[in-house]
């Protein structure tokens, strides 16, 4: 009989992990399945180009100046920026549903999607004239101002207790959307058109540079995952008994919520504000495998990538030459998945 | 550093690494500054070229006898895309071209690759990545807040080398802005242009071809009408309809979505039950419905198309004045 759990140490036995192997194989299916997708992103679309025309233009031989353009300037960049979006946005998710115990919650909770949302439209519809290559800085801040303010008031005489937290998510939240609903209502139909198509999630221009800055970004906060994982483990079992592990409740929740906020701004900074991958993703992942909160947020990034590089693959291929954004194809795709989850484990604890 | 040098770099690289199989670069070149500001370097006589904007560009460039390789449509799929307004006024479309129809907003970078362009026209208004479209083919980018749409006109047929039949087309213009203001006393008429959908009353500041006729010929306009931003729209409001009213009333409905005079009526008795008995216009019977294929096209065929529905309904006949 196959072991459900296996402990691995290193380092002289100063680092031990417990390992669930049912989550292994799904985190190894899942990274299979990415892989699958981006071969099959990097094999389609509708510049011809057979499998053998991209192998030629990965090993530097390309068929023709378009063809190499198309791979490395148009179809790998993608592919991976949506890889590395859905992961930002399935961490996000992941460590706020942890640090508020609450399975609902989503960057949308603390307000990154609709500072980053509020901030780009009042770009486009009040300084039409600015550049579009600002936008992800100006959302990347705007989702950083949006989530302070909700922390900020949720600190206040209560120690950032959940509930309060939440509802002040809530009620932020809604208030910024009603701006931003105002602004494109008032605004010029065609400067509101293209925020529209921003607000929609897409990652059609995503190019090289999106994917070097990704790149660091998970560089740079990987190691505070691994520090996160701890606390995170202990706020799993409730305040108290975190408390009696020896856990600052109140400092810890501040840094995880920075941390969920940071993984969200960077991805709706490179891809726009991708709805349901940062709720539905942690949820997919609990199911398809139990494991501790460690190897739980490694299989949330796998699924929160594989879920938008295929929203992303299906967008880009299955209407050609409509465009249709990822942000659309992760709720068509996602939402009845979810619900069918919800369902079918209602079901089963009624049995 | 710029953070989106990387990528101007990655294209320069991959332009500059195979710069020979470039259709463009084995042509004639010579440089032209678009609304970006950008010195673009392109064909002096472009064979495939990719345009991104459906009835602002790829009309005019038909009408200016260039069949683009590929263009932006509307429609969701390939047995449904079309050029919008195109049928109705250069009599080319999707069905009956050689045009590949490269999708809408964004239009589909592949698409536009696999057509090998040597040049691209697009416009600030669609989605379609910049330094993408930059490294398949020269792109010369216009911008409407920064030119009119007759302005831009002109430097498409610059860049295609059709100047003399663009002053053909201009000269035919005039002499129609020139006949309707020896038949009508333009100046003594006001003339509203007032528009309706099923949300709201909207209106231009000039409406598309109906504004540019009514301006050239020097008919009087409502004062609300000069008060909104030239080139801007904005939403009215019922309570403030009676500032859109006027001697005649133009409006237009949307036959490229098969509504049509009674669409636009239905509307506008939806959003102010009774409007008719409110606005002069109608009340007299003179409220005008051009279809927006004609109205709205850059094209100088449609615009006189609207110059003759204009010398049609207003010369030589009786009509009562509203009250000033």
């Amino acid at each position: 009989m196959t072991p459900q759990a296996t402990i691995v140490s290193g380092f002289g036995g100063q680092v031990t992990l417990l390992l669930h192997m049912r989550a292994l194989w799904v985190a190894s299916l899942m990274l299979a399945l990415l892989l699958g997708i981006t071969a099959v992103a990097l094999t389609s679309g509708t510049f011809p180009l057979s499998l053998i025309g991209v192998w030629e233009v990965l090993t530097g031989n390309p068929p023709t100046k378009t063809a190499g353009i198309v791979v490395w300037e148009f179809r790998l960049p993608r592919a991976i920026v949506s890889s590395f979006a859905g992961a930002l946005f399935g961490l996000s998710g992941a460590i706020l549903q942890n640090v508020t115990r609450n399975p609902l919650a989503d960057p949308s909770l603390v307000g990154i999607s609709q500072g980053a949302s509020l901030a780009v439209v009042s770009l486009v519809v009040a300084f039409p004239e600015v550049s579009q290559f600002y936008r992800p800085v100006t959302a990347f801040f705007g989702s950083l101002a949006v989530a302070a303010l909700i922390q900020w008031i949720a600190m206040q005489r209560s120690d950032g207790a959940t509930m309060r937290f939440i509802l002040v998510g809530i009620g932020i939240a809604a208030f910024i959307s009603s701006i931003t609903k105002a602004m494109l209502t008032y605004g010029d139909i065609e400067q509101a058109q293209e925020a529209l198509g921003w607000l929609a999630g897409s990652i059609h221009a995503a190019g090289w540079d999106e994917v070097w800055s990704l790149t660091v970004v998970f560089v740079a906060m990987v190691p505070l995952l691994f520090w996160a994982i701890r606390p995170m483990s202990a706020l799993r079992m409730g305040e108290d008994v975190a408390v009696g592990l020896g856990v600052k409740v109140r400092r810890t929740r501040i840094i995880l919520i920075t941390l969920s906020v940071a993984f969200a701004a960077f991805g709706v900074a490179a891809v726009g504000p991708l709805g349901f991958v940062g709720l539905i993703a942690p949820h997919l992942s609990r199911r398809l495998a139990h494991s501790g909160i460690g190897q739980h947020l490694l299989l949330t990034s796998l699924v929160g990538a594989v879920m938008v590089a295929l929203a992303d693959l299906a967008g880009r291929v299955v209407f050609a030459p409509i465009q249709i954004p990822a942000g659309i194809v992760t709720a068509i795709l996602g939402v009845p998945v979810f619900l069918t989850l919800i369902v079918k484990s209602q079901y089963n604890r009624q049995l | 550093m710029n953070p989106f040098s990387l990528r101007s770099l990655a294209v320069a690289a991959a332009l500059a690494a195979a710069a020979h199989l470039t259709p463009a670069m084995a042509q004639e070149m010579r440089i032209i500054t678009d609304d970006t500001g950008t010195e673009v370097s392109v064909p002096v006589r472009p064979q495939r070229i990719v345009s991104l904007h459906d009835s602002k560009l790829t009309i005019p460039l038909i009408e200016l006898g260039i069949i683009p390789v590929g263009s932006h449509g509307r429609g969701d799929s390939e047995a449904t895309a079309f050029i919008r307004s195109s049928a109705a006024v250069t009599g080319v479309d999707f069905d009956n071209s050689d045009i590949t129809w490269v999708g809408g907003k964004p239009a589909d970078i592949e698409k536009i690759a696999s057509l090998n362009p040597d040049l691209i026209l697009t416009t600030t208004w669609q989605s379609a990545d910049l330094d993408q479209l930059r490294a398949l083919a020269p792109t010369v980018v216009f911008d409407y807040t920064k030119q009119t749409e007759w302005e831009i006109y002109a430097m498409i047929a610059d860049i295609v080398g059709a100047n003399d039949k663009l002053a053909v087309m201009e000269r035919r213009y005039q002499s129609q802005i020139a006949l309707i203001r020896e038949v009508i006393d333009t100046e003594t008429i006001m003339v509203s242009t007032l528009h309706a959908q099923s949300k709201s009353f909207f209106a231009f500041n000039p409406y598309f071809n109906i504004g540019k006729v009514l301006l050239d010929a020097g008919f009087q306009r409502p004062a609300a009408i000069e008060a909104i931003p030239e080139g801007d729209r904005i939403d009215v409001s019922a309570e403030a309809l009676q500032e859109f009213d006027g001697d005649f009333i133009m409006t237009t409905y949307r036959s490229s979505r098969q509504q049509y005079p009674d669409a636009v009526t239905g509307y506008m008795e939806s959003l102010f039950p009774g409007f008719c008995v409110q606005l002069h216009a109608c009340r007299e019977g003179q409220m005008i419905y051009l279809s927006r294929a004609e109205a709205a096209a850059t094209s100088y065929y449609a615009l006189g198309a609207v110059a003759s529905s204009i010398l049609t309904s207003l010369g030589g006949r009786d009509f009562t004045a509203m009250p000033r």
